[in-house]
């Protein structure tokens, strides 16, 4: 009796689980499903099969200019991931490596500061980047992650776990200049930590949204989330093309993923975990 | 950890490596200081202000706090209805995480199966606000669609434009955002406990019930104050999903009756919408700001006590 | 070593390439809009022409609807060489949030300020309009129909802003639709159907036994509720006090009214994915309908043009009212008022300017002159009238509705929120069939109250 509600009870959790699971996928299936159909199509019967227009969807897209919005998406994490990056490795270097006055100062200052929330700055943000005159530009989309204190908190967690000290001692006993340290010896040894920031700053800066919505008033200078947003005809919105335009904007993000999705997960949880 | 005790080069050297932490640290420091620091600063200054970033500023002093937290019962309404998305959602996210967590961690291939239950995280929020508003729609939305086929529904049930409904729907999403990450996290967590400790316990004849609530579950603790305190610091600042299920809707924001209104929300609706109050949006952040250092300091001090 | 200095290397590469690109816009404002519009090209031409006329002017406007912006860019194209005229499509419900974060950043402020009649309330409020009767524009509200001006002017009744179209409105209905269920199609035939609001619930009882189950009298409570708030305009907004149930409590009891009494009323909320639909699905026969709503909602949602011609219009019961509409403006510290000037005078003021609307779009001007004399341009056939059969629909409009329509309200600083509150109490009568006039008016006065504190909400 015992054993029998036991094998129910683990194929009622094992369906439930199943249902988790599934319920994860859908919309993976449901945007390039709902993609695929004309608006009109869509309204009439909700498909569950796969249609025809996904190819005459995305043509109307590229008609607009999803083009020229595809590529300044790529360049605004591209942007964010290379200086974000560079700096917080440098910054993390920097406060476990060397004993100097402040360095476990900079640290405690780092951790606190990823609890302040973002839209704090905001408003001063904007008035900023207006008087510095970059607001026609996508640099105010580049320039809030150069100091992010997470991806920097991260970059020390694994700097200090994963990089031995002794190596960057012998290192200095050669006579190595030490930004030859950093990027010979060092750098090795954080690969994966910066396989997993670049993932996280890109997975940020691709899918952000409310700054760029603030601060991006030029068609020309739309990113991907924003153009989406705004994707309208007449005064309608066009279902068939959203579902499209959202196909092609979450694409890349899960062939990023599906490629690192190892050292991501690995690194996410490492990172999280030993904070 | 080992501190590095031993910079022990003489002469020009030396000097050198005094100078080059500093020059590492310096850019984070500057881009810190320039684009977090002092716009933060600004934004304080402004928030006592009145001022519409057109015409000229007008000093108000404490005003704009005074007002919001005195006059402005939409402020408290978008407050208490974030807090309330944030309460009930963290301990189902959590403990699905955990759930999935424990039931994944003995499997052999469970690559696959982690990786999907961590999709929707890394997907864009106003995609899944666009699933969602598309799953809900009451006339053409898969819901409905299925539940009324099944017969569990005979009328289409308006899923966004009830009260109750819609804030269901945002916790909803809430929680399915997050609680694969949740469980990534406890995942590793397991990793970390040690065998020895199952196996003593095994020993001692506890069941598989037992072993998880009695050694898996305490032994995941920072996993736990990890998550809950991240998911709220996080929850507090939800804006672009429920944002995102009315974008195409001519009702005014807010969701029905400003049900799943929130703080954030509020903020961009009062500083960028018709009324164009920079400096009373100013002051709204610096609220949040301290209601979520209250909430991690409170928090902080309840996980230490019982340590 | 060397893998270290490559990677150096690579990274200076990455990052000059970041600045080129990222520079890049700044460097060529000026072609800026490359894809939507194809007349880039076609403007070349008059430009070599005119090899030193000096610097060549960029204008902006934001706005929706690519069809009129379109036509617009080429006109002016022709028609002022010195002008580069550039629009930037922008939906109405994020026109106000994009419009406050250009004003806040300082840059890319359109030139020509457009404003959605819901919208106008609020932006007049942000005193970033020109007043244009004074120099050097020195408009003269006379050549305006009275009725419009308070939705022109700001509280301090200074003349800001010139209608797109005027919108007197009535019913737009599928002939094939009413010969189907009611044996008529001619516009007079039709209106005998709806001639007031006893006639209307008559009608649409029929329709309910005649049709069964799936075609309406209207899109649902939404439009109607719409309808009888505008024909029952007043001012009742004075200082900060609002006058919420003398103002809406007629036209709400009204539509419970219709509704109780069985009339079929759709269920779709107005702009909605079905409410588009039912322009060509014939589940509704009647539509709201300005002489704007032609190309907006009949000529965009019928793409394969499978109800060309069958349409007609007739008047609503309980006359005529204002649907809608847009109006344009002159941005305070746009470097080319001018010239922006230049181009609201010509199309906003200028019979010849707004013929070609009128013959393209099927838009009317709120200026008299367009109206006056046997050879005036309303007399003439236009492109959209083809969806009518022929029927000059703006005409008619013009003769039996916007003669002697009832003016706007005044605009104040709660104008917008109490649209927004309006719009929001609708779709509660939408999805609550229950609701009752008294229940919606305690909902629109608590939402408005939520929002404006200091306001007297009553």
């Amino acid at each position: 009796m015992k054993k029998l509600f036991g094998t129910c009870g683990k194929m009622i959790i094992g369906v439930a689980f199943a249902l988790l699971l599934l319920s994860c996928l859908i919309p993976f299936v449901l945007l390039p499903l709902m993609g695929s159909y004309s608006t009109e199509e869509l309204m009439r019967q909700l498909p569950f099969t796969f249609g025809d227009k996904f190819y005459e969807n995305t043509k109307t897209l590229l008609e607009g200019n999803f083009l020229k919005v595809y590529l300044n998406s790529i360049l605004v994490s591209a942007g964010s991931i290379v200086f974000s990056v560079v700096i917080s490795v440098l910054a993390a270097y920097s406060v476990t490596k060397f004993r100097y006055k402040g360095a476990s100062l900079i640290t405690t200052f780092i951790i606190v500061t990823m609890m302040v929330p973002g839209q704090i700055s905001t408003i001063g943000y904007i008035m900023e980047m207006r008087a510095m005159h970059l607001t026609n530009s996508l640099w105010p989309l580049i320039l809030t992650w150069m100091a992010h204190p997470f991806t920097c908190f991260f970059m020390i967690q694994f700097m200090k776990s994963s990089v031995p000290t002794e190596v960057i001692e012998s290192g200095r006993i050669d006579g190595a200049s030490e930004p030859r340290i950093l990027f010979s010896i060092v750098l090795p040894f954080i690969r994966p930590g910066i396989a997993t920031t670049v993932i996280l700053l890109f997975l940020w800066s691709w899918n952000s949204y409310t700054l760029p919505m603030l601060i991006i008033n030029n068609n020309d200078m739309f990113t991907i989330p924003l153009y989406v947003a705004n994707l309208i005809s007449e005064f309608r919105f066009d279902i068939g093309g959203r579902m499209a335009a959202l196909t092609w904007a979450v694409f890349p993000v899960i062939i990023l993923f599906v490629i690192f999705s190892k050292s991501f997960i690995k690194g996410i949880a490492s990172g999280s975990v030993k904070g | 950890m080992k501190k590095n005790n031993a910079i022990t080069l003489r002469g020009r050297k030396m000097q050198m490596g005094r100078v080059w932490p500093y020059l590492f640290v310096l850019p984070y420091l500057l881009c810190y200081f320039l684009f977090n620091l002092f716009p933060m600063l600004y934004s304080f200054y402004i928030s006592f202000f009145d001022w519409n970033g057109v015409s000229p500023k007008t000093l108000v002093g404490m005003q704009n706090y005074v007002d919001l937290l005195t006059k402005d019962s939409l402020f408290w309404k978008s407050l208490t209805n974030t807090l309330a998305m944030v309460a009930i959602s963290i301990p189902v996210q959590v403990g699905l995480g955990l759930l999935a967590a424990a039931l994944l961690f003995p499997m052999k291939h469970k690559r696959a199966m982690e990786s999907i239950m961590f999709l929707p995280y890394i997907i864009a929020p106003i995609a899944i606000g666009a699933i969602f508003a598309n799953m809900f729609d009451w006339q053409f939305g898969y819901i409905n669609e299925v539940l009324s086929h099944l017969q569990v529904i005979s009328e289409k049930v308006y899923w966004l434009q009830d009260e109750r409904w819609a804030f269901a729907i945002v916790v909803i999403m809430q929680i399915w955002r997050h609680m694969g990450y949740c469980m990534i996290i406890y995942l590793a967590g397991m990793t970390s406990i040690s065998s020895e400790i199952y196996e003593a316990a095994k020993i001692d004849g506890a069941n598989s019930v037992q072993l998880f609530w009695h050694i898996t579950v305490p032994q995941l603790r920072p996993m736990t104050v990890f998550l809950v305190l991240t998911s709220i610091i996080n929850g507090l600042q939800l804006y672009e999903m429920p944002a995102q299920l009315y974008a195409g809707s001519s009702a005014a924001s807010g969701g029905p009756q400003f049900s799943v209104l929130t703080v954030i929300w509020k903020f961009i609706n009062d500083a960028f919408g018709p009324k164009m109050r920079l400096g009373y949006g100013a002051a709204l952040c610096y609220i949040l700001f301290v209601i979520i250092v209250a909430f991690s300091m409170v928090f902080k001090k309840l996980t230490a006590e019982e340590d | 070593m060397k893998k270290s200095i490559a990677k150096l290397l690579a990274l200076v590469m990455a990052v000059s390439f970041l600045l080129c690109a990222c520079a890049q816009p700044n460097a060529d404002d000026q072609p800026g809009q490359e894809s939507p519009s194809g007349s880039q090209t076609t403007l070349a031409p008059s430009d070599a022409g005119n090899p030193d006329n000096g610097e060549k002017v960029t204008i902006v406007e934001w706005s929706q609807g690519e069809k009129i912006l379109k036509l617009k860019q080429e006109i002016i194209a022709e028609k002022f060489p010195n002008i580069d005229y550039q629009y930037v499509l922008v939906n109405n419900n994020d026109y106000l949030t994009k419009l406050q974060s250009a004003l806040a950043t300082g840059t890319d402020v359109p030139d020509i300020i457009t404003v959605e009649i819901t919208n106008r309330g609020a932006v007049f409020d942000l005193d970033i309009l020109e007043n244009l009767e004074a120099a050097p524009y020195n408009y003269d509200r006379n050549e305006l129909f009275d009725a419009v001006i308070p939705a022109l002017t700001n509280s301090r009744g200074e003349l800001v802003s010139l209608d797109n179209q005027f919108c007197p409105s009535g019913f737009a209905y599928n002939r094939e639709l009413t010969k189907k269920y009611f044996g008529v199609e001619e516009p007079d035939d039709v209106f005998a159907l709806v001639k007031d609001w006893d006639s209307f619930i008559a009608t649409g009882l029929k329709l309910k036994e005649v049709a069964g189950d799936g075609v309406y009298m209207m899109q649902g409570m939404f439009d109607l509720l719409e309808l009888l708030v505008g024909q029952s305009t007043h001012e009742f907004i004075d200082g900060d006090t609002i006058d919420v149930t003398g103002r809406y409590r007629e036209a709400f009891e009204m539509a419970c009214k219709i509704r109780d009494a069985g009339v079929p009323l759709g269920n779709n909320e107005k702009n909605s994915t079905t409410w588009n639909a039912a322009y060509t699905d014939g589940s509704v026969l009647f539509f709201n309908h300005a002489s704007w709503s032609t190309n907006s909602c009949i000529a965009s949602n019928d793409k394969e043009q499978t109800t060309m011609g069958q349409w007609g219009f007739c008047m609503a019961p309980g006359g005529g009212w204002m649907n809608g509409g847009t109006s344009i403006g002159i941005y305070k510290d746009s470097p080319h008022k001018d010239e922006v000037w230049q181009i609201i005078q010509y199309f906003q003021g200028s019979v010849e300017g707004y013929e070609a609307i009128y013959d393209r779009i099927g838009w009317i001007p709120s200026f008299e002159a367009f109206y006056e004399g046997d050879d005036a341009p309303i007399n003439n056939d236009f492109l959209y009238s083809n969806w009518f059969g022929g029927q000059n629909i703006c005409k008619y409009i013009y003769d039996n509705i916007g003669v002697g329509i009832a003016p706007y309200e005044s605009l104040s600083t709660y104008s917008t929120v109490v649209t927004e509150c309006f719009k929001d109490t609708a779709l509660q009568f939408l999805i609550n069939p229950q609701m009752t006039a008294d229940e919606g008016l305690r909902y629109m006065i608590q939402s408005i109250q939520m929002q404006e504190p200091n306001a007297t909400v009553k």
